[in-house]
C-alpha cells in the first residue's frame, strides 16, 4: 500500500469509526450485561433549584463516580442528549420519608416478568430513574445528612438495595433506617457495586 | 486504484452502521423521555404487581421514641379507601397515597374519641395496575383492625402514618409489609409487632 492510499484509509476509518465510538460513549444500557460502565445523564427539574437544592443533588449524582462502573454527566439541556436520571423537590407533609427513587424500564424493552427471573437485581435492568427529595422532611435533616441522603438515593439508581446490617461490622450508605453520617459511600458499597457489574 | 474503492466501500458502510446505531440509541432515549416506562417489580399480590419504591424514611429506635413523636396513638378498624397518584408532565409519579377513613375503637394518645372517624394518609396506591408501595408498605384492609401512630399534617386535611411503615401494626400479630422475611425491614416490623401488641392489647 503506497503513502497515499495509507493516508486516505487512515482518514477514512476515523470518520468511519467517529459515529459507533460516539454511540458508544453514550449508550447507558445497561447493566452488568454488554457494557461495563454506566454513563448516566442527569438533570435537575426546576423544583430543584427552587428549593435550593442543586449542590446536594448534584453531590448525588456524582457521589459513586470514584466507582470504575459508575459515571454521571449533568445534561441541563433536554436537546439530544440521554437523560436517565431526574431529580425532583416535593413537599408532602402527610408522608414520612425524605427522599425516595422510582426506577423504570421503558416498556419496549423488556417485560414485568424480565425483572424477577434475572439473576442480578431488578434495579439493575432499570434505564430511567427519578429520585424526589420530600422537602417538608428533608429541610428537618442536618447538612450532612441531606448530602448523604442524596448519595444514598444514587446507590439506588446503580441497584444498591438497602441494608441495615450491623454497623460495627460493615458501614453503608445503604441503611434505610439509619445514618451513615458520612457524604460518600464506602469500600463496601463501592465492592458491591462491582460485584454488580463485574 | 482498486484498494482506494474498497477501502472507501468499507468506511462507508462503517459509518452508516455507526450512524444507524446511534439513531437508534437517540430512538430509545428519546421514548424514555415519555410515558412509555414501567415501574421496577418486586412482588405479586395475587395477579398484581408490586413495585416497592426504595426510600430514605424517618426512623425510630425505640417504641418510646415512636411514640413520643407521634401526635395520635389509636386502635381502629379502617372502613374504606381512595386512591391518588400525582404524576409529573410526562406520566412519571410524584406522590401516590391511599387516604383512608378509620374508625377509632380505642384512644391511646391524642384528642380524638371514640367512635371518632379519622382520614389518614397510607403511602401506597395502585398506578397502571401496579400496586406501588412506598417502602415496602402495604395498605390496610377494609374491616381489619390497626393500632395507628399518626401525625397531623399541617397543610392537608388528612393524617400521615409515622415513619412510614413503623406507624401502622395489625392486632392479630401478622406482618403485613412488602419485604422478604429474612429481610431487615421485616424483622424490624415484627418486632414492634410484638412490642406494640404486648403493651397496648393490655391497656385496651
Amino acid at each position: 500500500m503506497d503513502k497515499q492510499c495509507k493516508t486516505v484509509f487512515l482518514v477514512l476509518m476515523c470518520i468511519a469509526l467517529y459515529p459507533t465510538a460516539a454511540y458508544a460513549s453514550s449508550q447507558i444500557l445497561y447493566i452488568g450485561y454488554n457494557d461495563n460502565h454506566n454513563n448516566i445523564g442527569f438533570k435537575f427539574d426546576q423544583s430543584i433549584e427552587d428549593a435550593g437544592l442543586h449542590d446536594i443533588a448534584g453531590h448525588g449524582a456524582y457521589s459513586f463516580d470514584s466507582n470504575p462502573y459508575c459515571e454521571a454527566y449533568y445534561r441541563p439541556s433536554d436537546s439530544g442528549v440521554q437523560i436517565n436520571l431526574k431529580f425532583y423537590a416535593l413537599s408532602m407533609s402527610n408522608k414520612s420519608y425524605y427522599a425516595i427513587t422510582y426506577l423504570y424500564k421503558g416498556s419496549s424493552q423488556i417485560t414485568y416478568g424480565d425483572y424477577t427471573t434475572k439473576s442480578i437485581p431488578a434495579a439493575s435492568h432499570a434505564d430511567y430513574a427519578e429520585i424526589l427529595f420530600n422537602t417538608y422532611k428533608f429541610h428537618n435533616l442536618s447538612t450532612d445528612q441531606k448530602y448523604e441522603t442524596s448519595a444514598h438515593e444514587m446507590g439506588h439508581v446503580y441497584g444498591l438495595h438497602h441494608d441495615d446490617f450491623d454497623k460495627t461490622t460493615m458501614k453503608t450508605i445503604m441503611y434505610e433506617y439509619d445514618w451513615l453520617y458520612s457524604r460518600w459511600p464506602t469500600s463496601w458499597d463501592y465492592s458491591k457495586i462491582t460485584t454488580l457489574y463485574n | 486504484m482498486k484498494k482506494i474503492i474498497m477501502i472507501s466501500t468499507l468506511a462507508v458502510v462503517l459509518a452508516l452502521t455507526g450512524i444507524w446505531a446511534a439513531q437508534k440509541n437517540t430512538k430509545h432515549v428519546a421514548q424514555s423521555e415519555e410515558v412509555q416506562k414501567e415501574l421496577e417489580v418486586n412482588f405479586r399480590e395475587g395477579d398484581t404487581k408490586v413495585s416497592v419504591a426504595h426510600a430514605k424514611v424517618e426512623s425510630f429506635r425505640s417504641l418510646q421514641e415512636l411514640e413520643d413523636h407521634s401526635d395520635l396513638i389509636v386502635r381502629g378498624v379502617k372502613l374504606d379507601g381512595k386512591e391518588n397518584v400525582t404524576t409529573s408532565p410526562i406520566g412519571t409519579i410524584m406522590d401516590v397515597e391511599t387516604i383512608s377513613r378509620f374508625q377509632v375503637s380505642t384512644v391511646y394518645k391524642g384528642v380524638v374519641a371514640q367512635g371518632d372517624v379519622l382520614t389518614v394518609a397510607e403511602p401506597v396506591a395502585t398506578h397502571r395496575g401496579v400496586i406501588v408501595s412506598i417502602a415496602g408498605y402495604k395498605a390496610m384492609k377494609q374491616g381489619k383492625e390497626y393500632i395507628l401512630f399518626l401525625f397531623k399534617a399541617p397543610d392537608t386535611n388528612n393524617l400521615g402514618i409515622v415513619a412510614v411503615t413503623q406507624g401502622k401494626y395489625t392486632t392479630d400479630r401478622t406482618v403485613e409489609l412488602y419485604a422478604k422475611q429474612e429481610e431487615d425491614n421485616h424483622k424490624r416490623i415484627a418486632k414492634y409487632t410484638k412490642e406494640v401488641n404486648d403493651k397496648y392489647s393490655k391497656e385496651q
